[in-house]
């Protein structure tokens, strides 16, 4: 359904860390993450939340998470299981009343916040034929 | 060749339903399934969920069949009659489709005759009070092509939300089935495949 106010933005994001990081504590923080993604919109001004989703994994793993209450309850199907030193999530936001600029500029911030201690965030435009990838550290 | 579209709100359980009913139906009807899904930008989640767990998808990135991508979908579900040639399509078009514009499309589809089309609407129960204000008409537009209603996400609410969901609903789908379902704890999910492929 698409109106007038929406709009949605697709994302790789690349987190480094200096070193592994234990199973729990990147769930937590990929919780933590979309949970505050879908709290930030919600505080910035979007009317409703279409879905929040995230995806990570490769062919051993895959940790789908998803936000559409406006609790920002996040539902998760699968677990991070070993430790890992990177990580790519592919996020979409796709929500009613921000612009898809606040919706990158969110996804950054909660980038920042939420991967504690992390070397590196690289955040990609799935959207876009021509990348320009916005370096956070 | 048949076809199901699966159609709903955003977030509203498609890709979780498809998940946990298309094995069920496959074996029911001893049908060979292809999956179409259209998700949000070019990498799609929904479909890599499905393929993680054992489905073969067919995936229309970046877009919405309904709209802009209507030549390709038409294009895809050709592709896969000749390829595959299953017995049956599940379309999981983007949240924010209109079901009534991927019939219409089909329409336009030149390739061999299809069997049925049949469309089941899954509405989410949880949010059902937030869509019908901020969705209403969309939702209605909905509403009026389901063949099912689904109301999803049932084990997270209580009777009185169901009844009354139902009786929203009933004007709009007449004496369709209206059927609460829960893909957590497997509520009525045999119930949807007896009457989707008893229909």
């Amino acid at each position: 359904m698409i109106t007038e106010d929406f709009a949605a933005y697709a994302a790789r994001v690349r987190i480094t860390f200096p070193e592994q990081m234990a199973p729990n504590a990147m769930q937590d923080m990929l919780e933590s993450f979309m949970s505050g993604v879908a709290m930030d919109c919600l505080e910035a001004g979007t009317r409703l939340i279409g879905h929040i989703k995230s995806v990570v994994g490769n062919d051993d793993t895959l940790i789908a998470c998803s936000v559409t209450d406006h609790d920002a309850h996040v539902r998760c199907r699968g677990r991070f299981e070993t430790p890992l030193k990177s990580v790519d999530i592919i996020v979409n936001v796709l929500q009613y009343g921000l612009k898809k600029r606040d919706l990158m500029s969110i996804v950054a911030e909660c980038s920042k916040h939420c991967f504690v201690g992390s070397t590196s965030i690289v955040i990609e435009d799935l959207e876009v034929e021509e990348k320009e990838l916005i370096r956070l550290g | 060749m048949d076809m199901v579209i699966i159609a709903g709100f955003l977030g509203s359980g498609k890709t979780t339903l498809i998940l946990n009913s298309i094995g069920r139906i496959s074996e029911r009807a001893g049908k060979r399934i292809a999956i179409i899904v259209n998700d949000f930008g070019n990498i799609g989640i929904d479909g890599k969920v499905m393929e993680k767990y054992g489905l073969k998808v067919q995936e229309l990135p970046r877009g919405c069949i309904c709209c802009t991508l209507g030549p390709n979908f038409l294009e895809t579900v050709r592709m896969i009659h000749d390829k595959m040639n299953p017995d049956l399509i599940v379309v999981e078009p983007s949240g924010i489709a209109d079901p009534d514009s991927i019939l219409a499309t089909m329409e336009h589809y030149r390739g061999p005759p299809l069997g049925s089309i049949k469309t089941v609407v899954v509405l989410d129960a949880v949010r059902f009070p937030i869509l019908i204000q901020a969705m209403k008409n969309p939702l209605h537009l909905q509403l009026r092509v389901a063949d099912i209603l689904l109301l999803t996400k049932s084990d997270e609410v209580d009777e009185t939300r169901l009844r009354m969901m139902e009786e929203y609903a009933r004007p709009f789908v007449g004496d369709k089935p209206i059927i609460p379902v829960s893909s957590v704890n497997g509520t009525n999910v045999d119930k949807f495949v007896e009457t989707l492929v008893g229909q």
